[in-house]
């Protein structure tokens, strides 16, 4: 339990939360050890868990049929995976596949909610850790979407001869 | 007339010894001076850039990548954008260009000492900043933590690749890559790479970062970093502007007060912030 306080409390994106806030979020967690390949979760499954990298990295991968696997971002130690935990109907929109053997902490999301409804402070602060989270997840997709590094699209390029 | 070898505006004729492809649409002249208009060794400061002349079409600054101090060459590593890169892209080894510089401000190498250094670079703005890294790499005691980020469009965007490979196989620097779109084959990283100052491990009390992009990232680049602590004024990063005589003369490359040619391009974020983003001059 104190390893897991330690954890969240040294986490960049928990570094809001009051030690008593930690403390209950440590009461519903565990640390899990993934081999390479491991699917953490599936597009579509039930999204009862929520996690922050310790070790490794994953891959968030979105697979359709004609499209094969496409990697979408890259997640690392320190990162927290996973929002579809919080809104209704609960089910993962992405694939998350381990790029090495991994370590997470796993977070039991009805518990988690359980005391949202109990605690509104509780809730507040981590619902605000979950947006900023989401912000900059938006954020990476807008300035994935721009093309930074392509062409002006207005003109057109060149190739070396 | 009398033509002062060291006059600014007059170009002076650089061979093309090698023409490296990096990427489809990006190369490195490597070049040497013409006999008879060599000037000894070219000394410069990493982020400096030349006016490179083709004959005939036009001239354009681009930043110098490396020198190779043994035998004088100078490289310069270029991404076909528009006409006078684009006739840039079509000459090849043997072939003459015009050369005046260097111009301009540089990293500030001599300020990272005693730091942790945090590189960031995107597309075409690792070019400006190869110098920087192998500076660092080169004097490795002198300063603390080395990170280089570096974003690309794809994996067939990255730039200098076994370099890079060979950097991240050092213990000296940490290397972290990523492309904003994967494709087969690509296990490295994805996402875009200010996604990665997050959680990237140095000291903000006592770091320093030198970003080079495009102006977007370069923005996000920063509130990310500020974001993680670190001081506006330990945060340098390179501006682009069009250019003309690259002296401070013309005004072409003015950005409010400053001339991105001679009090950039490289610059302390703290002087540039209320302008970086602003739509119209
Ligand atoms: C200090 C400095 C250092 C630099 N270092 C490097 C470097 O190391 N490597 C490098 O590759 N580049 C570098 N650049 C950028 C390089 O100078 C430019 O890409 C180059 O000047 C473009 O010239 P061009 O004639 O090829 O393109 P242009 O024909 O001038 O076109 C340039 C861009 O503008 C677009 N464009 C063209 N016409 C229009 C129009 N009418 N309206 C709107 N957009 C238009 C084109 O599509 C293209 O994207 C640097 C720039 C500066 C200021
Ligand atoms: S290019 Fe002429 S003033 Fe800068």
């Amino acid at each position: 339990m104190k390893q897991l306080e330690n954890i969240i409390t040294n986490n960049e994106n928990f570094k809001t939360l009051s030690p008593e806030h930690v403390k209950e979020l440590a009461g519903r967690a565990s640390i899990i050890d993934l081999e390479t390949g491991a699917f953490m979760f599936c597009q579509d499954g039930k999204a009862d868990h929520f996690y922050v990298l310790t070790k490794g990295s994953v891959g968030l991968e979105i697979h359709a049929a004609g499209w094969g696997t496409v990697t979408m971002q890259t997640l690392r130690s320190g990162d927290l995976l996973g929002w579809s935990w919080m809104f209704p109907p609960y089910r993962w929109h992405f694939d998350a596949k381990t790029l090495e053997p991994s370590q997470a902490i796993a977070f039991d999301a009805a518990t988690v909610r359980d005391k949202f409804k109990k605690d509104s402070d509780f809730g507040y602060q981590v619902m605000k850790i979950v947006a900023t989270h989401m912000m900059d997840r938006i954020v990476a997709a807008r300035l994935q979407i721009l093309d930074l590094y392509g062409k002006n699209p207005d003109h057109q390029g060149y190739a070396i001869r | 007339m009398t033509v002062l070898l060291d006059d600014p505006m007059v170009t002076t004729p650089w061979v093309i010894d090698q023409m490296r492809r990096e990427t489809a649409d990006t190369f490195t002249f490597i070049l040497k001076p013409v006999k008879g208009h060599g000037r000894g060794s070219f000394q410069f400061e990493p982020g400096q850039f030349n006016m490179l002349y083709v004959f005939g079409t036009g001239e354009v600054p681009i930043s110098i990548s490396g020198t190779q101090e043994q035998n004088g060459k100078l490289e310069h590593t270029t991404r076909v954008a528009g006409t006078v890169t684009g006739a840039m892209g079509k000459l090849r080894s043997g072939d003459v260009i015009g050369i005046r510089g260097p111009f301009g401000s540089h990293w500030p190498i001599e300020n990272a000492i005693g730091k942790d250094v945090i590189v960031v670079a995107g597309g075409i703005g690792l070019a400006p900043l190869r110098p920087v890294y192998n500076a660092l790499v080169g004097r490795r005691d002198e300063f603390n933590k080395i990170v280089l980020l570096y974003g690309s469009r794809t994996p067939e965007d990255i730039l200098f690749r076994s370099e890079l490979e060979k950097l991240s196989a050092n213990l000296d620097i940490e290397v972290f890559v990523t492309v904003d779109r994967s494709t087969m084959g690509w296990r490295g990283n994805v996402g875009v790479v200010t996604s990665l100052l997050r959680n990237v491990p140095f000291d903000p009390r006592n770091a320093v970062a030198m970003v080079c992009g495009p102006e977007i990232m370069m923005r996000f680049s920063v509130h990310e970093l500020q974001r993680r602590g670190l001081k506006e004024e330990e945060i340098y990063i390179s501006m682009e502007r069009n250019m003309k005589c690259a002296i401070g003369h013309c005004g072409h490359c003015q950005y409010g007060p400053e001339f991105i040619c001679k009090d950039g391009p490289v610059f302390p974020y703290n002087r540039i912030s209320n302008l970086l983003g602003t739509r119209e001059l």
